[in-house]
């Protein structure tokens, strides 16, 4: 349990906070499950513990249990250590290759919990509980950079919860959700050329402004015995709203006289005012806390993701239609499986381990430079100190499935889906730290 | 030092195993279809024609030969020709305003002298008829079957284990390119067109040959046929020009002012050029348009009730004999629809800016080949089993194979014109009759070079029919 804040750390937390992140998804899609690092050295098989402040998050059923004031702070490292494409047949063909850049994002965590009445306890949550960032390396060789060349998805949730002791053995908590979110989108343009094959004719800049949007969760923990509990939880699905500008940059062909019909269709150096939306999807979780021995905890966790409201996204040049685009997903509901184990060592320090399989919600037709989606395993390491001071670390290799996309032309279901074909390969690795007070 | 050998050995073979493994594969897994001796019958698409004319950059790039290199990693043997091409390929003469032209100069024949009959037999211009029947008649019949037969004998002798047959598109394509239904001169007979097919795939399939079929495009949504409308452009704006009350003018056909389904076809560009086909009081001659510048809305439903009932034939007898089918209808109707997404950039059938058409605006371009190469793979592979790769596009978008068109770089702005050299050439080899005393058109009014007539060609003459 933690204790004793002080305003100073507050004031470093919020500091810390408001950096605005982004990361390549370490959940399946564009979700982000790392939100506190005792939980994800469990693999955020949590829900039925859910007893630090990242029960915002996991179980807000959890916050009831929580009878001190705490200041939590942390980030979550996420490097991929691999991206790798290697092209098929027909296009971009066995001889195109491409590499994400190498990045490092740090989604971060910050939360506040205070007991304000006998058996009620107020939270205050800040994560960042969805984003993507899919960078290309070399955007002027790059095969798929008609499609994406630089994509970026940045989410910031600000969760207010309230949390009752309803028993001494059961808690309920609800939260208010309100996120902001911006989306940033970079490619090419090409254009069948008059003098055959295809004509590299521009550069495309998509930008959003940092829209908001409102949900709301749930969650319910339930201590049977001292030996065993269970925890239920729900995140709603929120839908934002963006709107941006678009910009085109001609790239000079070396025709004067085409490049000069091109300027005639395309309007360069010009900010077009351009909507989308985003429906992120809703979160269910369920969880199973065994006490093996009085030093060995172990829990097993089953997560579904509402993704199928993640069906298209559309981009609208409000003014300039003939720009505008559909681009469809049409993705499935997903599971995600997951076990972490805590073995107590001492009063002061506790090991975690644990293993998460999250399963993929994007149908193969849409797998593309965009976000080359996969099954994943991950396996984490995690430690945890109490003391004057708590922190607690935890590392997490994950290793997506090889990733391939090699269907025949378009299929009736997705007649606008580029045919872009070939195997990706990802992994990632995460390093959280979060310390409370 | 035995063992050590003996260890040696063993990496050395574990070394070639592994290598060998990750070898790429010459000869691919056909499945239960046998490749050993491929043999093509087919017309001008068959043939890898494309702007106009034969010429060996893109007959290397044939539907038959880019299957059969897929397929077995080797080369076929096919009536190549030597640059410009026979007759010569057609060019952007000018981008602003857009004319098309013929290349100076005439191709050679470059493999005259192969002992046997090619690998792929496919002639511009032949019907399904013609495979049965024809021996001679145009240079470029002789160039392909050079007396040694038919087209049918020719495949047989070759003994063929797998024959590609890409057959019928003339038996459709006159009507719609001459603007003129005739029954049994433009347009075949059904039950002709039933009894020559069977008899063809019968044959082959007789001699023990596995056979990969394709059903015909509509004909009525190519460029050559969809490209004017039949209303007048302001070819500044790309825009109708608003007549008296508002509405666009129509241009004028054969039997007074074009309904809004009548299409002009893009020979009759060099006509509209010169104000032919323009009513007076919108700036024009007031002379209307012939009948074989105009497809009327009902040639248009009948030519494309008739590609219905060819491909209805076509699909029974690929049923009965097990033979796959290419959709090249399906091919043709997205990019006259949606168009191809390849890997981000849409491919129409727009002529000039879509990319998928040659400048004869009938043929495709070698990327609309290269996708029809990779739908017959499709096929074959869902039919035999098989696990043929698809034909790498890459290089038809950004390489070598793109830019089998020759061009002077200028500006896509304005109207097209059609050149009348470049009209009559392609009707020729397609075996297209326009008539005594009817002209392609008039010369087009900017083509200062490259303006020849048939006559011109030394090797050709006017098809005989």
């Amino acid at each position: 349990m933690r204790s004793r804040g002080t305003a100073r750390t507050i004031a470093l937390a919020a500091g810390l906070s408001l950096v605005f992140v982004a990361a390549p998804a370490s959940g399946a899609g564009f979700l982000i499950f790392e939100h506190g690092s005792k939980a994800m050295g469990m693999a955020g098989a949590f829900t039925a513990q859910a007893d630090d402040g990242s029960a915002m998050f996991h179980n807000a059923g959890g916050l009831a249990f929580q009878r001190e004031r705490s200041i939590e702070a942390g980030t979550t490292l996420i490097t991929n250590t691999e991206g790798d494409f290697s092209g098929l047949g027909p296009f971009p063909g066995p001889n195109a290759s491409g590499e994400q850049a190498d990045a490092l994002f740090f989604p971060s965590h910050f939360y506040y919990v205070q007991p304000i009445a006998p058996a009620w306890t107020f939270g205050l949550g800040f994560n960042d509980p969805f984003g993507l960032a899919m960078e290309w390396d070399n955007p002027d060789d790059w095969p798929g950079r008609f499609i994406n060349y630089d994509a970026e998805l940045r989410t910031f949730d600000l969760n207010p919860t309230l949390a009752w002791q309803a028993t001494p053995n059961l808690g309920i908590g609800f939260g208010a959700v309100l996120r902001w979110s911006d989306i940033e989108l970079n490619q090419r343009v090409g254009v069948p050329s008059p003098f055959g094959g295809a004509a590299e004719v521009g550069d495309a800049h998509l930008e959003s402004d940092l829209e908001e949007g409102f949900g709301w969760n749930v969650g319910i923990l339930h201590k049977v015995t001292p030996r065993f509990s269970w925890g239920l939880a729900y995140r709603s699905k929120m839908t934002i709203d963006y709107a941006g500008d678009g910009r085109f940059t001609q790239i000079p062909t070396g025709i004067p006289a085409f490049d000069a019909a091109v300027r005639l269709q395309i309007p360069f150096d010009q900010n077009l005012p351009i909507e989308t939306s985003i429906e992120f999807p809703d979160l269910a979780m369920l969880g199973l806390a065994f006490g093996l021995t009085p030093n060995l905890l172990l829990e097993t966790d089953v997560q579904w993701t509402g993704w199928s409201s993640f069906d298209e996204l559309e981009i609208d040049f409000t003014q300039n239609s003939r720009f505008s685009r559909v681009i469809p997903e049409q993705y499935d509901d997903a599971f995600a499986y997951r076990a972490g184990l805590a073995w107590t060592t001492s009063p002061q320090s506790q090991w975690r381990f644990g293993y998460v399989f999250d399963e993929t919600p994007q149908p193969e037709e849409a797998v593309g430079p965009l976000l080359p989606d996969a099954d994943r395993d991950g396996f984490t390491l995690g430690y945890g100190y109490t003391g004057g001071w708590d922190f607690d670390i935890a590392l997490m290799y994950l290793q997506f499935d090889e990733r391939t996309r090699d269907e025949t032309l378009s299929s009736p279901q997705f007649p606008a889906e580029p045919i872009f074909h070939g195997t990706y390969n990802t992994t990632a690795f995460l390093l959280g730290l979060t310390l409370g007070f | 030092m035995n063992r050590f050998r003996a260890l040696a050995v063993l990496a050395l073979a574990l070394g070639l195993l592994v290598s060998g493994a990750f070898m790429p594969a010459r000869a691919q897994d056909t499945g239960s279809a046998d490749f050993t001796r491929f043999v093509a019958i087919g017309d001008s698409l068959g043939a890898g024609f494309l702007s106009g004319g034969l010429v060996r950059g893109a007959q290397d790039d044939s539907v038959p030969a880019l299957v059969a290199l897929q397929a077995t990693g080797q080369q076929i043997q096919q009536p190549l020709v030597s640059e410009p091409g026979i007759p010569a390929i057609l060019r952007l003469q000018s981008l602003s305003p857009l004319v098309v032209t013929p290349l100076p100069g005439i191709g050679q024949p470059v493999n005259l002298g192969l002992q046997r009959p090619y690998d792929n037999l496919s002639v511009p211009g032949f019907r399904i008829g013609d495979a049965l029947r024809t021996v001679t008649g145009n240079p470029v019949i002789d160039l392909v079957l050079r007396g040694l037969g038919t087209q049918l004998q020719q495949a047989l002798a070759l003994q063929p284990t797998f024959a590609l047959v890409w057959l019928g598109n003339n038996d459709v394509l006159a009507a719609a390119t001459s603007g003129r239904v005739i029954e049994g001169v433009t347009l075949t007979p059904v039950a002709q067109f039933e009894a020559d097919y069977t008899a063809v795939v019968g044959a082959l399939k007789a001699a023990g040959a596995d056979l990969a079929l394709a059903n015909l495009p509509n004909v009525t949504s190519i460029p050559y046929v969809t490209t004017i409308p039949s209303v007048l452009i302001n070819p500044a704006t790309n825009q109708p020009v608003p007549g008296p009350g508002g509405a666009p003018i129509p241009l004028l056909g054969p039997n007074g002012p074009l309904g809004p389904n009548d299409r002009v076809l893009l020979p009759a560009s060099a006509k509209l050029a010169q104000g032919i086909g323009i009513p007076a009081f919108a700036g024009g001659t007031g002379q209307p348009l012939g009948d074989a510048d105009v497809l009327s809305a009902t040639e248009v439903a009948v030519i494309q009730a008739r590609v219905d009932a060819f491909n209805a034939i076509i699909r029974a007898t690929a049923t009965a004999t097990g033979s796959s089918l290419a959709d090249i209808n399906a091919l043709l109707r997205q990019a006259a629809g949606p168009g191809f997404n390849i890997g981000g950039i849409t491919f129409t059938e727009d002529y000039i800016t879509g990319g998928s058409f040659s400048l004869d605006g009938v043929h495709p371009s070698p990327l609309g080949y290269a996708v029809a190469a990779d739908e017959f793979i499709r096929s074959i592979n869902a039919t035999y089993g098989a696990d043929i790769p698809p034909v790498d596009l890459f290089p038809f978008l950004f390489g070598d194979d793109a830019s089998a068109i020759p061009s002077i770089p200028g500006a896509v702005v304005g109207n097209v014109v059609f050149s009348g050299a470049a009209t009559r050439q392609l009707l020729d080899v397609l075996r297209v009759d326009r008539g005594p005393g009817r002209d392609a058109g008039p010369r087009a009014p900017r083509g200062p070079r490259g303006e020849r007539s048939a006559a011109d060609h030394p090797t050709l003459r006017p098809p005989n029919h």
